[in-house]
């Protein structure tokens, strides 16, 4: 065979370049601009509404004020792995405690719960520089706006103030075009981030409205009494012992050098924080805003009347007593993703609720001994309570039937107690007015002991998983008209009510004097008026063991710290509280307890049941910034522990 | 966050090739290829949350090059004698690497730095074992979730006493093979004919999905998943604490620990595989035209018949999750029949 070899080769060799052709090069028309966001008052007052959209939710998940405190437990059905992971947050804090990989509740980084507030910073900047651009917008409508802006953004610098301690200040918005150095940021000494807060405020406050003017458009928006409220809560943070001369943190010193920690206490801070607040009191007055009083066309007695008082003080939709609330998030929805906050809290009475209500948040008995006697004193300083037998089963005599069921089967601790612990907390044995049983002599009877319809441990998620639930966040005339068919009164949930300035007004004066003055008992006194008891020193004299305490500075500070825990329970505040106390510490560490929800017999119910958290050290105070942020800007300090 | 002077990628690409005809039966082609692209459009990295900005800038910063070869040969020849036979097979090898990409200062961590390593590099954490008991995960650097006994052990490269995202690492080869190759033949002799083709992969990883293959967890919505032979034959319990076993401890709740991205669950995913193998047997015309029939041909032939892999739990081409549906094996019998 001839070998014939041909060789054909063909190279090609093609280099080619691609590269940008001018014709390619061109920008589209109609691309939205920033002129395009404020080119009339309509686009302006979008642009608005952008400012108030990322405000933390209290009174749902998603805020730590609300969900990760001691006050409330959780139900570990939401760590079923066949829900959403969104759900978990509050429970795996609880668990596992924080990290700084994804940061729990991270309103930093917009993750894991927490909402982007540093666009919302980003956001009222924008708006306060380009709002002039509107044209047909008149020069006292755009001051207004431009102060509630203002309030917003000092209303989140202070929200992460809260959280993370320092924080660099957003003045100004960095352009796209900013240098990476610009970028990297540094955190600010508190004192400087809380003087630049304070100044937001005093500029805005002036341009301000008392009232919102049209409630139906306008509810939520800022008013001068709002603006009041945050800076007076603002300067009681600054002169709380957690930012005041904290030597926990002396070390926190930047790469400049700069510390970001004041470490002497500085007295007169409480003395700034007394006048804020005692203004912030009278521009509430000013404007209409009082103490809330229940009335009602029920035929019911005082006793009832008091109770129920309770929870419309924060289920009332928009009364007197609101100084800044949030109106849309505590939705009747039944939805189980955007299930109403109520839905979330109340218990199941009949077979007709039971595929609606989830108890997601409960209360820990710790809540149960908190409130007052009947004499308006703590329980263990009561002579005429007989605390010792307070873990000692009884019988309700007839004489609490008002509050509990006569002759029902309990422990003293859920008996002579203040109308506010009835208010605020369902307990074995006690009544439950309204959903759908509006007449004073046919309330619910409660009874949380194993397999009870109403309120027991049935089925595997819809139960409490302490012994208790939260009376108090929802409204008596919310019901079913039928079997699963809830209809909600939803209601707007209070960031700032009026009793809380009140008290905070209480505690600031208290520190800032040597000792307390008639005005320190004031306040304080106006509201256990309100929750039927008599005043602080009254109370004391006649009816503790320590008859002297409210004359002195310590013994006011403790008064006052517990009067807020009582009133302002379950509001979102007693987190913050304890944070600033720096008690977060001590009051975390305490075991979870509740009772034995599988216990069919009073005896088997009423054995205490301790639930597991995670140890609570110093650095869970301090929450942790992520360690990605940390990379990208290496002027931040992270906090320490993290 | 507008950025005015964003652009297109733009790309320099050298092609080099040759095609070669051999002694007149058979017929190679080869491929040479060099890419630069540059102007990649990429986030910012280096933009702090604190500036307010969600959706992150972006700009043309990032820079890669990939280059690669082709092979494919075709050959065919009849002998004189009667047998005939015709091959062709393929190969393709490429490789890619970022020359920039922008990422956060690693310097004080270079293993986190993308320079330099393949594109679709994947990153994850270095698992030493299985942890002995619930004592030594307490005493261990914080890792995920609760952390007990059995469940993986990851190494904390940087030393700092939790285990973050920082202590990830580049594991194993890109998921996408570096090297595929396919090959196959024909030969006959009088009316016996035999084909087959074979096909593969070399130079990937992949791996074992423990989210969606862990045993007795529902997963997102659907139904709780059944338990692997395999995972039931060799998995950590307190009788059997063997802190190599494939599968850790055992749980409910899917783990946020085992189920990260780790060595633990890498695995080859090289094989060869035997797709095609075809014999048939077509009658002389003599015969068949008698009947009336141009041409009969009987065949066998089957398909998926086997796979040569270092992995042997299920199907390696089904990737990570072996609870989906498998890759089938086909045998067929025929006749074919020419009127």
């Amino acid at each position: 065979m001839k070998l014939a070899i041909k060789l054909v080769l063909i190279t090609i060799v093609s280099i080619s370049f691609f590269g940008c052709q001018k014709y390619l090069d061109v920008v589209p028309d109609n691309i939205a601009t920033i002129d395009d966001a404020y080119k009339d008052r309509v686009s302006a007052q979008r642009a608005l509404a952008t400012c108030y959209n990322q405000i933390p939710r209290n009174g749902t998940r998603f805020d730590p004020g609300f969900a990760a405190g001691d006050d409330i437990w959780i139900h570990q059905f939401i760590d079923d792995t066949s829900l959403d992971r969104w759900r978990q947050y509050y429970r795996e804090l609880a668990i596992n405690g924080n990290n700084v990989t994804r940061p729990l509740y991270s309103y930093w980084h917009n993750i894991e719960g927490g909402s982007a507030l540093w666009k919302a910073i980003r956001d009222c900047n924008t708006f306060i520089a380009n709002v002039h651009k509107a044209r047909d917008l008149d020069s006292y409508e755009r001051e207004e706006w431009i102060a509630e802006a203002k309030t917003l953004k000092a209303y989140y610098h202070f929200y992460l103030m809260q959280l993370y301690g320092p924080i660099p200040i957003a003045r100004e918005n960095l352009p796209a075009t900013a240098s990476t150095e610009e970028l990297m940021v540094y955190r600010e000494p508190i004192d400087e981030v809380v003087a630049y807060i304070v100044q937001l405020l005093d500029e805005a406050m002036p341009n301000l409205d008392l009232q919102v003017n049209n409630m139906v458009a306008d509810a939520g928006r800022i008013t001068r009494p709002a603006a009041a409220a945050i800076k007076a809560k603002v300067l009681v943070t600054a002169a709380s012992p957690l930012f005041n001369g904290n030597l926990d943190y002396a070390t926190m010193v930047d790469k400049r050098g700069v510390a970001l920690f004041n470490t002497v206490e500085d007295p007169n801070k409480w003395t700034l924080a007394a006048q804020a607040t005692k203004e912030a009191i009278d521009i509430a007055h000013e404007a209409g805003i009082k103490l809330y009083h229940h009335q009602t066309t029920f035929n019911v007695s005082d006793e009832t009347l008091e109770v129920m008082q309770v929870s419309q003080i924060v289920a009332d939709k928009f009364n007197e007593e609101r100084i800044w609330s949030l109106s849309d998030f505590n939705s009747s929805s039944t939805n189980i993703q955007n299930l109403g906050l109520e839905l979330q809290t109340i218990p199941r009475l009949h077979s007709d609720h039971a595929n609606v209500v989830y108890q997601w948040f409960v209360p820990t008995l710790k809540m149960a001994e908190l409130f007052y006697s009947k004499n308006g004193v703590p329980i263990e300083e009561d002579p005429d309570y007989t605390y010792d037998d307070r873990m000692t089963l009884t019988f309700v005599p007839q004489d609490q039937s008002p509050y509990m069921q006569p002759g029902y089967r309990t422990i003293g601790l859920h008996l002579y107690r203040e109308p506010r612990f009835y208010g605020s907390l369902g307990v074995d044995g006690g009544w439950w007015f309204g959903l759908g049983r509006t007449n004073e002599s046919d309330q619910w009877p409660l009874d949380f002991k194993f397999k009870s319809m109403t309120g027991g441990m049935i089925g595997n998620q819809r139960y409490t998983t302490t012994g208790y639930y939260i009376k108090k966040l929802s409204n008596f005339m919310s019901g079913y008209t039928g079997k699963d068919t809830y209809v909600g009164k939803p209601f707007d949930f209070p960031l700032f009510r009026l009793a809380d300035l009140y008290l905070l007004y209480t505690e600031a004066l208290n520190e800032s004097l040597s000792a307390p003055t008639p005005e320190v008992y004031e306040y304080i006194d106006l509201i256990r008026e309100r929750a039927g008891l008599d005043g602080v020193v009254e109370s004391w004299a006649q009816h503790s063991k320590y008859p002297q305490k409210p004359t002195t500075k310590e013994g006011m500070r403790e008064i006052v710290r517990q009067e807020r825990n009582i009133e302002l329970a379950f509001e979102g505040q007693r987190f913050w509280d304890l944070r600033r106390w720096k008690k977060s510490i001590e009051y975390m560490n305490q075991p979870v307890r509740g009772w034995n929800i599988q216990g069919e017999t009073p005896q088997e119910f009423y054995q205490v049941i301790t639930h597991n958290r995670s140890q609570y050290t110093l650095r869970d105070i301090l929450w942790p910034i992520m360690q990605d942020e940390i990379l990208r800007n290496k002027n931040l300090v992270q906090n320490p522990g993290w | 966050m507008e950025n005015r002077d964003i652009t297109w990628e733009t790309s320099r690409k050298l092609n080099l090739s040759a095609e070669v005809g051999l002694f007149n039966m058979a017929n190679l082609v080869v491929d040479l290829y060099k890419e630069h692209r540059y102007n990649i459009l990429m986030n910012r990295a280096f933009t702090p949350n604190t500036m307010g900005v969600i959706v992150l800038p972006q700009a043309n910063v990032g820079e890669a090059d990939s280059k690669g070869i082709d092979i494919s040969l075709e050959a065919n020849k009849n002998f004189a004698n009667g047998w005939f036979v015709s091959s062709r097979g393929n190969f393709t090898y490429a490789e890619s690497k970022y020359i920039k990409y922008e990422e956060p200062d690693y310097s004080a961590f270079p293993w986190r730095s993308r320079i330099g390593l393949p594109i679709g590099q994947q990153f994850g954490f270095v698992a030493e074992r299985l942890f002995i008991d619930d004592e030594e995960a307490y005493n261990s650097p914080q890792q995920f979730g609760d952390v007990l006994g059995g469940d993986i052990k990851y190494k904390d490269i940087d030393r700092d006493g939790v285990i973050t995202d920082l202590d990830q690492v580049p594991i194993g080869y890109p998921t996408t093979p570096r090297m595929t190759y396919g090959f196959g033949f024909s030969l006959g002799y009088k009316g016996v004919d035999f084909s087959s083709f074979f096909q593969g992969s070399a130079k990937s990883s992949f791996w074992i999905d423990a989210a969606t293959t862990a045993p007795f967890v529902a997963p997102a919505t659907g139904q709780k998943n059944q338990l692997i032979q395999a995972y039931a034959d060799n998995h950590w319990s307190e009788d059997n604490r063997d802190l190599k076993a494939l599968w850790p401890r055992l749980n409910d709740i899917a783990s946020t620990n085992n189920t990260k991205v780790s060595t633990w669950f890498m695995r080859n995913g090289a094989f060869l595989r035997i797709k095609q193998v075809e014999l048939g047997y077509t009658f002389r015309e003599a015969l068949t035209t008698r009947i009336g029939i141009e041409k009969i041909r009987m065949y066998v032939n089957g398909t998926n018949l086997y796979n040569f892999s270092k992995f042997k739990l299920w199907d390696v081409e089904m990737g990570g999750n072996g609870l989906g549906y498998p890759l089938q094996q086909v045998y067929n019998f025929g006749i074919q029949c020419s009127l």
